[in-house]
């Protein structure tokens, strides 16, 4: 099997400010490889992810992701890989909250002819793969949907946007602490249904988490604080 | 269309706050229209009543005031002159006709109002009949028939009779002896003529002679000349043919004068409550500017499943649209109502439609409305090109 690269990131520099909140010299990741990246708060993980989104541009470095120079990429390739290829979980803002949860997890499809394709072919509608990823997060209801994001738990929340990111069977899924608003049952579930999927579907998935414990499957590990050399970065929180 | 979705749910979530800078909106608008509505209607209501006589005589007095006080019964009513002068002047050739009017009897604190149907029809006044059941006219059955103010309506019965006194504080002695018998009640006008008495001026001379006064006199006469070009002509005349000094007055020449001041009036208001909409329209900017912080993650949210930011700007763009939209028409709807009850309290009011210069108000409303939405959707087009 050829190692095809969806991420590769050389020598990137990111400041905010004043402050260098990123220096990684080195990061690969295969296509069809699950990683998980593990760091304390402030270690630059969500950083890390939103630079792999395109949501902050790096000061100096590479950073290619499935082939696009994310330094360089234009508005509407952008959009289009976003759209058509990354599935995402922020870790603050999940949902559109006057969304119902089932429009949100079907928002990809809307905005994406290849994602809706995709799940389509996958259960028959759109509507019934949302349905297929819900039940596999142990949502005790799934025909309850209806009702507006903002209006379920954090917890729940947490699973549509899980949802929202595995559907229509992106190439690459980025999860910034998916779990961090479960219980240990929940977040079993979770990791399990992100590991299940992306390897179903070949797609590369990056996930962050600072839980030390409890976490495994995921092909590699990937440690923040050995990987970011940032000096100023924000680490009062870790010990 | 996800788009339209996502705009009815944001709004909807939003209708609470944004429903006060839509009240406020409209509630300015309607009281833009009300105010351009009153002066629209006492403008032309004054414009008819004046184009009724071309000249008004009367003791000399300010001319403005003998022109309030004949037409409209502003103010004190002028000094008397001798009734010859009124016979002299009906039979002058540039004259079509000339109604005297007598205003210096009261019954009861009531002023009465001696004249003739001239006077009513270029007053535009209209009555309702109770004897002789000759429909809505206002012409006097005898010379003994009165018509009374709608004011007085409650407090006295058709056919029922009257009797007047000289002046205003009369003594017994002051008290003629002839009856009057009301023959109808005239429509409200709005005026203080709705607290009047009109009898015809030809039976309160005879009853004045009954009483034994021997001078006739009136107060003021209206004239309409046959020709209007022979108008300065006329007045000029008329100031300089009799040995005692008259006031000749031009009413639309004089009302134009108020004109100017009613229009300053009016403008003064019209900027008034343009400026109670910026206001609104300010605070809806301010609105939009504080959801625009908030909606930093949402727009992060959409522009990842992969939401354009023309469709953003756009979403921006539509919500204060819609509002000022609804502002717009909730406006006029408050309009159209608050003039029915105008109507009922101001009668000259109801009777004129807006004219058309009202929708460049509102469009120019519209259009700053419109300026003003541009700005925050033309912020959310630069954010969502960086994010």
């Amino acid at each position: 099997m050829i190692n095809v690269q969806a991420v590769s990131i050389h020598d990137l520099e990111q400041s905010i400010g004043d402050s260098e909140v990123l220096r990684i010299s080195e990061l690969v990741i295969n296509a069809g490889e699950t990683v998980c990246i593990q760091g304390g708060n402030g270690s630059g993980k969500t950083t890390l992810l939103r630079t792999l989104m395109g949501l902050v541009r790096g000061n100096s470095g590479d950073v290619m992701v499935m082939g696009n120079d994310m330094r360089k990429i234009g508005t509407s390739s952008l959009e289009r890989l976003r759209a058509d290829s990354i599935g995402f979980v922020f870790q603050h803002y999940r949902l559109v909250p006057y969304l119902s949860a089932f429009d949100n997890i079907l928002l990809p499809c809307y905005f994406s002819q290849k994602r809706r394709y995709e799940a389509e072919r996958r259960s028959g509608t759109a509507a019934k793969d949302a349905i297929r990823l819900i039940r596999k997060l142990s949502l005790r209801d799934p025909s309850r949907l209806s009702k507006n994001a903002a209006q379920y738990s954090a917890g729940q929340q947490q699973r549509f946007a899980i949802a929202r990111a595995l559907i229509g069977k992106p190439e690459m899924v980025l999860a910034d602490e998916p779990a961090s608003a479960m219980d240990c049952r929940g977040k079993k579930a979770v990791y399990q249904l992100l590991q299940e999927e992306c390897r179903a579907s070949g797609a590369t998935l990056i996930c962050t988490t600072h839980d030390e414990n409890g976490i495994d499957g995921f092909d590699r590990y990937v440690n923040m604080d050995t990987l970011n050399l940032a000096r100023e970065r924000e680490n009062r929180w870790s010990s | 269309m996800v788009i339209m979705k996502i705009m009815r749910k944001s709004l909807g979530q939003r209708a609470g706050r944004s429903a006060i800078s839509i009240l406020a909106l409209a509630f300015s608008i309607a009281l833009l229209l009300v105010i351009s509505h009153i002066h629209e209607a006492v403008r032309s209501y004054a414009r008819q009543v004046s184009s009724g006589a071309d000249l008004i005589v009367g003791a000399p007095s300010q001319p403005v005031h003998l022109v309030l006080y004949s037409l409209f019964r502003i103010g004190p009513p002028p000094p008397v002159i001798p009734w010859d002068i009124y016979e002299d002047i009906a039979g002058l050739e540039d004259i079509e006709w000339a109604a005297p009017v007598a205003t210096n009897e009261s019954h009861r604190g009531y002023t009465v109002t001696g004249s003739t149907a001239r006077y009513m029809e270029t007053l535009q006044l209209k009555a309702l009949n109770f004897i002789g059941a000759s429909g809505s006219g206002t012409a006097f059955r005898n010379h003994r028939s009165a018509f009374i103010g709608a004011s007085l309506a409650a407090d006295y019965q058709p056919g029922e009779t009257l009797t007047i006194a000289n002046g205003f504080s009369p003594s017994l002695k002051d008290e003629y002896q002839t009856p009057f018998i009301i023959q109808g009640v005239l429509m409200e006008t709005g005026t203080s003529l709705d607290n009047n008495i009109l009898i015809p001026i030809e039976g309160l001379r005879k009853t004045r002679k009954a009483h034994g006064i021997k001078n006739d006199y009136l107060n003021f006469i209206l004239i309409k000349l046959r020709h209007r070009h022979s108008l300065f002509k006329v007045q000029q005349e008329l100031k300089s043919k009799f040995n005692i000094p008259l006031e000749v007055v031009i009413p639309s020449f004089e009302l134009e004068k108020l004109g100017h001041y009613q229009r300053m009036l009016n403008n003064v208001f019209m900027a008034m409550s343009f400026i109670i909409g910026l206001l609104s329209l300010m605070m809806m900017y301010f609105n939009l500017s504080a959801g625009f912080a908030e909606r930093k993650q949402e727009v992060e949210l959409l522009r990842m499943v992969g939401a354009r930011p023309w469709q953003l700007a756009g979403l921006t763009l539509a919500e204060p649209m819609l509002q000022i939209l609804v502002a717009l028409c909730s406006g006029v709807v408050i309009y159209k109502v608050s003039t029915l009850f105008l109507g009922s309290w101001i009668p000259v009011v109801s009777s004129i439609a807006l004219p058309l210069e009202q929708l460049l108000w509102l469009l120019s409303l519209f259009l700053l409305g419109f300026l003003v939405a541009c700005l925050p959707a033309w912020r959310m087009y630069g954010f969502s090109r960086r994010t």
